[in-house]
């Protein structure tokens, strides 16, 4: 069991960062990113024993952390304004203003259709993956998709 | 994989490729931070609560030097305090497997949290060990989009155990914690088969508990010495829900006010109501304006400045307009609580208004919230600092 234990947290670990930069990507808020993953890994660590298929980890860990972001958003709101403007960015590459650019446009999405986005053309899931993750069917996630872009490229002004 | 959405104009082709191209930036920052967010100081709250992965490790490998600690008096048979199946009586002798508890139970193998691997699939056996649940249990908020069948099988609230095992809700297991105990289980239930399907691994693996059928004499960790052997019959009534402790028991309640007598303590040492009213958490979604909330009030001072320190309650930021000496911080409190708007502190003013819970008076005061403990997670506050409107709002 100590031996199955921790190899499950080595596992978690594997997955920490891009668990990070996902919940970064979707959340725009360093700290609750931060507790984000660790939420995740406190449920996934309870539930090492009922996880077997390690190639369904990858998927229920974002599942996991995913609906979590959109549940917090829900609790947090309700207390606190946040500034959707105030969080770090990648600074210091060659296309800076480009990156600024891009990330004030998915500040601009609302979570939902910003966790969709982030999912799919980021993270790299399917589109069936994306629905399954965030819980909706395959046409909601498509709409969120072609909101989502559609909102972007107004805002990028790529045309 | 992205040919299967509709494809737009061509230019989202190029913002498609700008999206992956800036996740690959921050995956890159991610991989740098993570391990720095890894090694923060375990046990903090708020921001770096990732460093808790390594406590958690802990906890796990603490659990199982327990189970070979922790030793059951006699050896007895139980009556079924679970609904469904019923034990049969022990026909032999339970075999000791060298720790107490019976390696075979009425001719069957009593499986350990280690046998994980070889938990049979179909039907049900008897899994063994040593019942274990947090001290103070942190609030866990309803999980949104989960069907009926998931909220049964996974145990997203559920902290109670079997070596580390946490057991679907739908078992209604509440032993109490410390006892070493055999119970009849099942993975793979039907229900999982009305899981979605990202949560179905978990459903499928959700070890359901069919009834007790033994159980050592209460409580196990009060009794380190083992002695076996004895055939004694459990001193746990057949409903043990009735004599089952709850993970966290404060002591009374001192001043400003008392619990009266129709009053209860929830498991995390919060009262549910005090004076008839109904005692808000942070995890509850609807309140009124002015409310009573409760939970652990900490002082933050994480900030390093008494000019941006401030007082959480329940996890939450709130405006303190009590009067309340920092001694209490870390106490366990139900707070008079008003909705209201402060003018923001912000790096650029003028500021906007922010929504924020104030807090006006305290009107309970609970024990100090029990420290950690190794073999239990930590209440969940974090102590974020928010990001507060910089104009016009």
């Amino acid at each position: 069991m100590a031996g199955a234990t921790a190899e499950w947290v080595d596992t978690l670990q594997d997955h920490g960062p891009l668990l990070l930069a996902a919940a970064r990507a979707i959340t725009r808020d360093e700290a609750e990113a931060e507790d984000l993953v660790q939420t995740t890994f406190e449920r996934a660590i309870r539930s090492a024993p009922t996880i077997r298929d390690s190639r369904a980890i990858r998927a229920w860990l974002l599942t996991v952390q995913t609906r979590e972001a959109l549940r917090v958003m829900r609790r947090v709101r309700r207390t606190l304004r946040l500034d959707p403007t105030v969080h770090e960015l990648p600074m210091g590459g060659p296309e800076t203003s480009q990156s600024l650019e891009l990330d004030e446009a998915l500040g601009r999405l609302s979570r939902p259709i910003r966790a969709a986005v982030v999912l799919h053309h980021m993270v790299g899931f399917s589109v069936r993956e994306t629905a399954d993750v965030l819980g909706v069917t395959e046409n909601t996630a498509k709409a969120r998709l072609r909101t989502g872009l559609a909102r972007l490229r107004e805002w990028l002004d790529e045309d | 994989m992205k040919t299967e959405l509709t494809r737009g104009p061509s230019d989202d082709g190029k913002i498609e490729a700008r999206l992956a191209s800036r996740f690959e930036t921050d995956l890159e920052r991610a991989r740098r931070d993570f391990p720095t967010l890894r090694s923060r100081a375990a046990g903090s709250t708020g921001r770096g609560r990732i460093g808790l992965i390594g406590q958690r490790l802990a906890v796990a490998a603490i659990a199982i030097v327990i189970v070979g600690a922790v030793g059951a008096v006699g050896l007895g048979l139980a009556s079924n305090s679970a609904p469904g199946v019923q034990p049969g009586p022990a026909t032999e002798s339970p075999a000791n497997s060298g720790d107490t508890l019976p390696a075979m139970f009425d001719g069957q193998r009593v499986y350990r949290a280690a046998d994980l691997a070889s938990f049979p699939t179909s039907g049900s056996f008897l899994l063994g060990g040593v019942v274990t649940m947090p001290d103070f249990v942190p609030p866990c908020a309803a999980p949104i989009g989960m069907s009926d069948a998931e909220m049964k099988l996974i145990p997203y609230c559920s902290w109670i155990a079997i070596d580390g095992i946490h057991l679907a809700p739908v078992g209604n297991f509440s032993e109490a914690r410390g006892l070493t105990v055999v119970v009849r289980v099942h993975i793979d239930d039907p229900l999982a088969a009305q899981c979605s399907v990202a949560n179905r691994p978990e459903c499928e693996a959700a070890v359901v508990v069919e009834a007790v059928v033994w159980r050592s004499r209460w409580p196990a960790v009060e009794s380190p010495t083992p002695t076996p052997g004895i055939g004694e019959q459990s001193q746990i009534p057949a409903n043990s829900a009735g004599v089952a402790s709850p993970p966290y028991s404060p002591p009374a309640a001192s001043s400003p006010h008392a619990l009266s007598s129709g009053e209860t303590i929830g498991n995390d040492g919060v009262p549910t109501t005090l004076g008839g009213e109904q005692v808000y958490r942070a995890f509850m979604t609807h309140t009124p304006d002015s409310f009573l909330m409760g939970g652990a009030l900490v002082l933050d001072t994480s900030c390093g400045a008494a000019s941006c320190e401030f007082w959480t309650l329940d996890g939450i930021q709130v405006g303190m307009q009590a009067n309340v000496s920092s001694s209490l911080s870390g106490t366990i409190v139900v707070a008079q609580v008003v909705n209201s708007r402060k003018l923001a502190v912000c790096a650029n003013p003028p500021c906007g208004l922010a929504d924020i819970l104030t807090v006006t008076d305290i009107v309970w005061i609970g024990p100090p919230a029990p420290p950690q403990q190794p073999v239990n997670p930590p209440p969940a506050l974090p102590s974020r600092t928010p990001s507060l409107p910089t104009s016009g709002t």
